[in-house]
């Protein structure tokens, strides 16, 4: 990690007494945290593309450093003292297993929580027997649903201190003080994105920035009053009473850690979409019911619930659930509530994990592998699929329909900030989608089969939504999957899916929308207003020098790894006029011009790179301000981000929703929702 | 196999027989024939015949569209039982369902009539495609209820079948006028509503029918007439249709420029072979459903569907 270079500064204990002294050294303290900031981001990123940054030196002691910044200086040389014997603490722990993770309790909880904050990045895997759901299942889940790459374990996001349970026990571990338990829920191993507390007043936030514990705080808008919605939309960081959410946490009952884990991985986004959250919530449930033992004199259908309650509070102010995660939620509960009240403790234990793992199973995988097979059989040779941004179920659909030797196009469709669309094309790429391999390969052929197959190109076209209008003309089914459907037929997802649907509309394209039953919803929603989640604001702005998200293939240029994977740039030969003439402009052969292309850029960007390295400080500021006019926006009182991340397609632009009980029209919500009550 | 007894030759006898059963009807007749004949121990085995049989009838007669309705209806009965008891109870019950199935259907196009027929009313113009038993079950039963009213009936190419549908109209008395094809257009304006038969409905509320059907619809909308579609119970297909070519009977050398010579091309004899002979109309082109259940809008059809096959 060429990063870790940038050295703890030194004058830390300066910087705070020439604080006091003068502005200009407070000045100067704030550019340093940028440059932190700044740092702290491309670790995260680096982090995204599964570098290890676990036991790196540098992290400890500016982690320590920053800690200082907050704290007192007594607790900087406590701290400063502490990563070697932390560093000696995990690894202990990682070797000897289960027993040793539980047992390593510290005396001091935040000595204790930033010994896991180090312990975390190193995937140490603690406690496994106690998982309930098998672990070659779990990674089945995780690859299956495009989850990040590895599970973490649970020590992860506890180290050692595991035995958050319930029960008097528990109580010399969670301490009152709510700033020590913010600081616990940071020190967790992820890296702190970029940080904006909605409704926030601007004096807090200019604070907050200050000495931040950093986290990503989306805050959902479910349940709040229209007027509410709006006023927080329009304008975001308005000040006002009540505004402010923060966490009560509990003086008996501490939030388990794995739910911890999950809501933070949630907050910063690496584990996003309805199905990757809810799998991921379930086996955080099931861990907690795992570790769960009944208090003496309670029920535990009524002590799990509430106990449980307590744990989706906490995941629901990390990130507001997604409607499958809600009607998971409303599941279980149902569940544990019909359990008989004379059932031994472990006897419940075992029942509820294996109904949550078979909730799991029957609604989630099993179904979505019933969808892609169900869904294979409507695409067809020669078919032109165009998709929006990334879902499992889509990509899943997509890889079964190529299994089953059908050659088609696909188009994906992308928009900012996300650009989720990138990490599907690459996935179609590996499964085999590509304009180019196909070619090549049946002219190198030349013979038998290969003639009719030629006019059949299966590649993948990458493209911006703004695209959509004349790229719908060449598409001949549109496939879209939703977060959820409303009784009255109205479909919810990713911002951006309306337009798609709209535009398939308008010009007669089937609209095929994928959707697991467990996301049906007998509410009735009619526009994307009244009950919607807001992105972080500066997700909105371009931000040199850090992409958007991580780029395809191996340039570093976004735009560039999309000309790489679309099919009708490649294409000299298509049929669509539109697209060939590009590529005539070129004059050299293609391998030579990628290959010395690739050099080149190469060249370029390590350059680039080094030029950055000498005057990133000045040169990210300058690039900033000018680059986006929006960047000036938290000081700007006319200026307002909206970033609105879901939308509502109204359900005449459905043709089909392709469900696990098979293809139903949107009009036919509520009896599906009807039958199914009476099922299970 | 099915030994001496073969299902295909059953089913064309049955179809030969009675000239008003329905394909899903005798298709339900003589898997219940089959089953009756079997001697099979295992549930599992029990299946896989009745399975192997009705692979055997969708491809053995040219429509199988509303056949396979017959075929899943007593497939899914047969799963259904075959949870419940053992094999000789199962085939006895699953019998007995057959045959009734099959004496019930005679009934549907009379609940169908009776269900449709206050539609028809004095000095109404009726505009009818092709021809289709359930339509002329329900004007019967509007002339024997005295009702005055005049149709149109398209001739529908190739086979002509709205000269027979003329003929039998005339026979009871109705003043009948048969229409180009290519005349629907022009005679519209004059027209108060429009029925069509059904081949098979599909899940997504609309339904296959004989090709010309969806063009009709599509006058019929926007000219903003009344089209009402006429279809037993036993027709719902599990199917669900996005397009004209995602229906089962559509063939890639249907209409597909083949390269003829120039000099050897019979046109005429073309047209009828290379010529698809059913269509797709989509639920938004119905107005209602009479069915034997009840009169239901498009989309009451595939709750029925998903109430029938969900469980």
């Amino acid at each position: 990690m060429s990063d870790s270079k940038a050295m703890p500064p030194p004058e830390s204990a300066a910087g705070q007494a020439a604080d006091t002294a003068a502005a200009a050294a407070a000045a100067k303290e704030k550019a340093k945290k940028e440059k932190e900031e700044r740092r702290r981001l491309k670790e995260m990123e680096l982090k995204m593309r599964n570098i290890a940054v676990g036991d790196q030196p540098a992290k400890k002691t500016t982690k320590a450093e920053r800690r200082a910044i907050q704290e007192q200086q007594r607790a900087v040389k406590q701290e400063t003292g502490h990563p070697g014997a932390a560093a000696t603490g995990t690894s202990g722990a990682a070797t000897t297993g289960g027993g040793g993770a539980r047992d390593g309790r510290e005396p001091r909880p935040e000595a204790g929580r930033q010994h896991a904050g180090a312990a975390g990045a190193r995937h140490a895997r603690v406690n496994v027997d106690k998982y309930t759901v098998p672990e070659d299942r779990r990674m089945y889940l995780y690859e299956h649903l495009s989850l990040p790459d590895h599970p973490p374990s649970s020590a992860q996001a506890q180290g050692a201190g595991r035995c958050l349970g319930t029960g008097p026990t528990t109580a010399e571990h969670s301490t009152g003080d709510p700033s020590a338990f913010a600081a616990g829920i940071t020190n967790a191993a992820f890296p702190p994105g970029p940080q904006v507390v909605v409704g926030m007043a601007r004096d807090d936030y200019v604070a907050a920035e200050a000495n931040t514990p950093r986290t990503v705080r989306v805050l959902g808008t479910a349940g709040k009053p229209v007027e509410a919605v709006l006023r927080d939309a329009v304008s975001p960081f308005a000040s006002g009473p009540g505004q402010r959410k923060f966490l009560k946490p509990s003086a008996t009952i501490a939030v388990h850690p794995r739910i911890k884990e999950v809501g933070l991985r949630m907050a910063t986004m690496e584990i996003s979409g309805s199905n990757a959250r809810t799998v991921a919530m379930l086996l955080a449930f099931a861990d907690v019911i795992a570790d769960y033992s009944t208090p003496p004199r309670a029920v535990l259908t009524q002590h799990l619930t509430s106990y449980l309650s307590l744990q989706i509070d906490f995941l629901v102010f990390q990130r507001d659930r997604c409607i499958g995660m809600a009607n998971a939620i409303r599941w279980l509960k149902a569940e544990i509530i019909r359990m008989p009240n004379d059932l031994k403790d472990d006897e419940a234990k075992r029942q509820l994990a294996e109904k949550i793992d078979g909730y799991i199973k029957e609604r989630i995988t099993a179904a979505g592998d019933i969808i892609a097979e169900a869904g294979a059989q409507k695409i067809q040779d020669g078919d032109v699929v165009l998709t929006y941004g990334a879902s499992s179920t889509v990509q899943n659909l997509l890889v079964a329909a190529r299994r089953r030797g059908r050659r088609f196009q696909v188009i994906v469709v992308d928009s900012r900030p996300v650009n989720e669309g990138r990490r599907l094309v690459r996935k179609l790429v590996e499964a085999g989608f590509s304009s180019q391999q196909s070619r090549s390969s049946s002219g190198e052929d030349g013979g038998a089969g290969g003639a009719d197959r030629t006019e059949l190109s299966d590649g993948v076209t990458y493209a911006p939504i703004t695209a959509l209008s004349s790229l719908m003309r060449d598409a001949s089914k549109v496939l879209l999957s939703a977060e959820a459907f409303f009784a009255n037929g109205t479909m919810l997802s990713r911002v951006g899916t309306a337009m798609v649907a709209l535009a398939a509309h308008s010009c007669h394209v089937p609209v095929i929308v994928t959707c697991e039953t467990y996301k049906f919803n007998e509410r009735v929603q009619l526009d994307a207003v009244v009950n919607n989640e807001l992105g972080v604001p500066d997700a909105l702005m371009y931000k040199t020098g850090i992409p958007d998200a991580e780029p395809v293939g191996p340039q570093s240029d976004p735009a560039l790894s999309a000309m790489e994977y679309s099919a009708y740039a490649r294409d000299k030969y298509s049929p669509h006029p539109r697209w060939n003439n590009r590529n005539a402009l070129r004059s050299e052969t293609p391998a030579e011009s990628t290959a010395a292309g690739k050099k080149a850029k190469a060249v370029k960007a390590a350059k680039a790179a080094a030029a950055a390295e000498l005057s990133r400080e000045a040169a990210a500021v300058a690039k900033l301000s000018s680059a986006c006019p929006l960047n000036d926006w938290r000081t700007s009182r006319q200026l307002r981000l909206l970033n609105l991340t879901q939308d509502v397609t109204p359900p005449e632009f459905v043709s089909v929703i392709i469900t696990e009980v098979g293809m139903v029209p949107t009009t036919s919500i509520p009896v599906v929702l009807r039958e199914y009550k009476n099922q299970i | 196999m099915a030994g001496a007894f073969d299902i295909v030759e059953h089913y064309n006898s049955l179809i030969k027989e009675d000239a008003s059963i329905s394909a899903p009807v005798a298709a339900v007749g003589s898997l219940v024939k089959l089953i009756e004949k079997q001697n099979a121990t295992t549930m599992l085995e029990f299946m896989m015949i009745a399975r192997q049989a009705c692979d055997r009838l969708k491809k053995a007669t040219d429509n199988s569209i509303s056949l396979s309705a017959g075929c899943d209806v007593f497939l899914k009965q047969m799963s259904r039982l075959a949870h419940a008891q053992s094999v000789e109870e199962c085939r006895k019950a699953l019998i007995k369902a057959g045959t009734d199935f099959v004496q019930g259907a005679g009934r549907c196009r009379d609940i169908v009539a009776e269900f449709g027929s206050p539609f028809v009313r004095d000095e109404q113009t009726i505009l009818i495609h092709s021809y289709s038993r359930v339509i002329m079950g329900l004007l019967g039963r509007a002339v024997t209820q005295n009702k005055r009213f005049r149709v149109y009936i398209t001739e529908s190419r190739p086979d002509q079948s709205g000269l027979r549908a003329a003929a039998e109209l005339q026979r009871l008395g109705v003043p009948c006028e048969v229409i180009l094809d290519a005349a629907v257009g022009y005679i519209m304006e004059k027209v108060d509503m429009v029925l069509v038969g059904a081949e098979g409905v599909v899940e997504s509320g609309g339904l296959i029918n004989k090709i010309g059907t969806y063009q009709l619809a599509i006058i019929a909308k926007a000219a903003k007439k009344p089209l009402y579609a006429l279809a037993e119970s036993f027709k719902f297909v599990r199917l669900y249709p996005l397009s004209q070519y995602d229906l089962p009977t559509h063939r890639s050398d249907l209409l597909s420029f083949k390269e003829k010579r120039a000099d050897e091309t019979d046109w005429q004899a073309e047209l009828s072979r290379s010529n698809p002979m059913l269509d797709y109309t989509p639920p938004g082109f119905i107005t209602l459903m009479f069915t034997d259940l009840g009169v239901m809008t498009p989309s009451g059809v595939s709750d029925e569907l998903i109430k029938f096959y969900l469980d």
